[in-house]
């Protein structure tokens, strides 16, 4: 409804900026991408902003496209004299649909009228003041990502909402600026980011590995223009053959699936009563479809060392080629279930900063051994994390009195701690095994029910980024868990304020020398965080 | 104040209690909120199934909600937290009872919050973001001044001691 947007002569607050709107009127293309040219960024300094005058129109877009939609359809189709046969319906309706769009947009000129934010030395802060107060503070130094959004609304008017990526949670959005704005508050965080993180951005030579010989152990690799004096020693960790990942994924609990699947379809052809194409296309794509991802996404795997981390390439048709950085990996779970104890095969995976665990093609990314043996674990391990070793930590039980409890598991819950890390081992029919290394710990907690507290047990929980590593230590004596609690914090505590990546955690010189390389769009597809510095700045005391 | 409890005993430093009206707040919500849910959920079956279900069902209610009102008290007594040189400490809970700890330079935000109705009481809450959503937690009801002085702290001491992720 245009009379809607002349309605709203965009009040300008003091310190805005002209608005742009009307410049980007018709929208400039499809074009999301900053453009190579900025231009010239408002300074920041201390002033209080707002989001820009437009954003009711942009959050209320949803209501108007709707209306503009039943409305424009029954117009066209049926043209005015429908209107007309219709009789008041269409009038009422009408009448709501504008009350909703009227609604939402006083809504959102209230809450732009009651939005400010401010970019000051030290802190990026938004207020909110609307219904509830909110007032939320980032540091720059704790920002590990900056994007630029822009729905359809907002592009047509000329918007863009900036999304401030903190690393786990508690990401902030701002909504709307003009698309000016954005890009220039986007530079300006991300600038400052840069300055607060001291670490040196290496990239990891995504490019190196395509030309690591399969099988070679150690492939030495120039990395092309501004290459450091040092030449990066690759070293291929895994490849896993055919036969380990077909027996890995036979053997384990999807077997029972497999099986059931094709009793289902023998018993289907057999009888043939109730033969159900729907039935049987379901089963064969269910079961079927499974076991072809699996194959198809994890054939050939190769883990590669890099010079910072790990480099995977898997796929049988798509490949997939993505690097991990060691000192983005917060925690590392070795699971074995219950058929794949005959095999004496493991997965595993790691909780990765920054990463959901879901990757391009809908495959989970944090899977950094499909499937291997106890050795291959050891070997993955070491090719991260070469200072900690599992077999090394002594391991405690529950205490008796947690049988009632976990009378079935119960000698199978084991707990472990050494200078390094924590570990955790579960299960019952299968086995997991939890690591954190002290370092990577974010928070911790001490947990009691109502049945541990009459039996005098505690849960102590490491708690680490989100991820697909759970760590728990349940059913420890009371006294034991606060003692390890105290501890835990204290073992962190030096852990953390340990100036640079320790040893342990890298088992590579401190990385530092060398410009970032270039690394291929197409190849790195760890890029998401490509405006991010690269995770924990390692002198982190300050 | 916790009690005594050595599995939740204070980390050198004294548990700083909420501000009284918290527990103010949550005793109105209790006596406003509860009503109306029996009402919603007993009116119905009076109406629709008479014979002796419904005042077993009232009466059922009723005991939970008077259990609630004499929990309430010690349920709020049991909200602590404390601050020393390089972590915050979060105790609370009644049957299910926490004990968290969050070093100063995990997090990654503060906010405070404060709706409505908690601010005609003069309460807001603190919500302390770290990089793990299970370490994520709120201390409801402080004062509209110690949230803020509190925020502040911790910002202050999270700069200082920053410790990426």
């Amino acid at each position: 409804m245009s009379h809607d947007s002349e309605s709203w002569p965009p009040p300008a607050p003091d310190d805005w900026a002209p608005p742009q709107a009307p410049e980007h009127w018709p929208p400039p293309g499809a074009q999301s991408g900053p453009p190579p040219v900025t231009p010239p960024a408002p300074k920041l300094g201390r002033a209080v902003e707002r989001p820009h005058p437009l954003t009711g129109v942009a959050k209320s877009w949803i209501a108007l496209f709707g209306l503009v939609f039943v409305v424009g359809r029954e117009l066209i189709e049926n043209g005015f004299e429908a209107v007309r046969d219709f009789g008041p319906g269409i009038w009422i309706f009408t009448g709501l649909a504008l009350l909703v769009v009227l609604l939402t947009g006083i809504w959102g000129v209230i809450e732009w009228r009651t939005t400010t934010f401010v970019a000051d030395e030290d802190e990026f802060r938004i207020e909110r003041n609307f219904l509830s107060r909110e007032s939320s503070r980032i540091s720059y130094a704790k920002i590990q990502a900056v994007d630029i959004e822009r729905s359809l609304a907002a592009r047509l008017l000329g918007l863009a909402s900036v999304q401030i990526d903190v690393g786990g949670a508690g990401g902030q959005k701002i909504e709307f600026l003009s698309r000016e704005r954005a890009e220039s508050l986007r530079d300006e965080l991300l600038r400052r980011m840069r300055s607060l993180a001291r670490h040196t951005d290496v990239e990891v030579p995504a490019v190196a590995s395509d030309h690591a010989v399969p099988g070679g152990t150690a492939v030495v690799q120039g990395q092309g223009p501004g290459a450091p004096p040092a030449q990066p020693v690759l070293e291929q960790v895994i490849a896993m053959s055919a036969g380990t990942l077909l027996l890995g994924l036979f053997v384990s609990s999807f077997l029972p699936w497999l099986l059931g699947g094709i009793a289902f379809l023998v018993v289907m052809l057999v009888v043939g009563e109730g033969f159900s194409i729907a039935a049987v296309f379901g089963v064969v794509f269910g079961v079927g479809g499974y076991l072809w991802s699996q194959i198809v996404s994890n054939w050939n795997f190769t883990l590669t060392q890099v010079p910072d981390g790990l480099h995977i390439r898997r796929g049988l048709f798509t490949k997939v080629s993505k690097s991990l950085k060691a000192d983005r990996i917060q925690a590392v779970s070795v699971h074995q279930d219950y058929l794949q104890r005959l095999t004496g095969l493991y997965r595993v995976r790691v909780t990765v900063l920054g990463f959901s665990g879901v990757g391009e093609g809908g495959e989970r990314s944090d899977m950094v051994l499909p499937y291997g043996r106890w050795e291959d674990v050891r070997r993955v391990l070491a090719a991260f994390w070469p200072g900690i070793n599992l077999d090394t930590i002594p391991l405690t039980g529950q205490p008796d009195r947690a049988r009632w409890l976990t009378p079935l598991g119960f000698k199978r819950h084991l707990w472990g701690v050494d200078e390094h890390t924590l570990v955790a081992h579960h299960g019952w029919l299968d086995h997991t095994i939890s690591l954190v290394p002290h370092r990577r710990m974010q928070s911790i907690g001490i947990t009691q029910g109502p049945l541990q507290r009459r039996l005098r047990l505690a849960t102590a929980a490491i708690h680490t980024t989100d991820g697909p590593v759970n760590m728990e230590v349940y059913h420890l004596d009371a006294q034991v868990a606060r003692e390890f609690f105290d501890s835990q914090v204290e073992r962190a505590r030096v852990a953390r304020e340990t100036p640079g990546e320790p040893s342990y955690l890298t088992g590579f010189a401190p990385p530092g020398v060398g410009e970032p390389t270039d690394s291929d769009p197409g190849e790195d597809l760890d890029d998401r965080h490509s405006y991010g510095p690269p995770a924990a700045p390692p002198g982190s005391s300050r | 104040m916790p009690d005594s409890d050595p599995l939740f005993r204070p980390p050198g430093v004294e548990w700083r209690a909420l501000s009284p009206n918290y527990l103010k707040l949550k005793m109105l919500m209790i006596f406003i909120t509860w009503p109306i849910l029996i009402a919603v959920v007993v009116i119905p079956l009076a109406l629709w199934a008479p014979g002796p279900t419904w005042w077993i069902v009232l009466a059922v209610l009723l005991v939970i909600w008077l259990w609630r009102i004499l929990r309430q008290p010690r349920a709020a007594r049991r909200w602590g937290y404390a601050e020393t040189d390089v972590d915050i400490y979060i105790t609370h809970g009644l049957a299910w009872r926490q004990l968290t700890g969050v070093p100063y330079g995990r997090m990654q935000l503060v906010n405070v919050q404060s709706g409505p109705i908690e601010r005609s009481f003069d309460l807001a809450s603190v919500e302390l973001v770290t990089s793990s959503t299970s370490g994520t937690i709120t201390i409801p009801g402080l004062s509209r001044e110690d949230a803020a002085a509190l925020r502040d702290r911790l910002m202050e001491r999270g700069e200082l001691l920053q410790a990426g992720i």
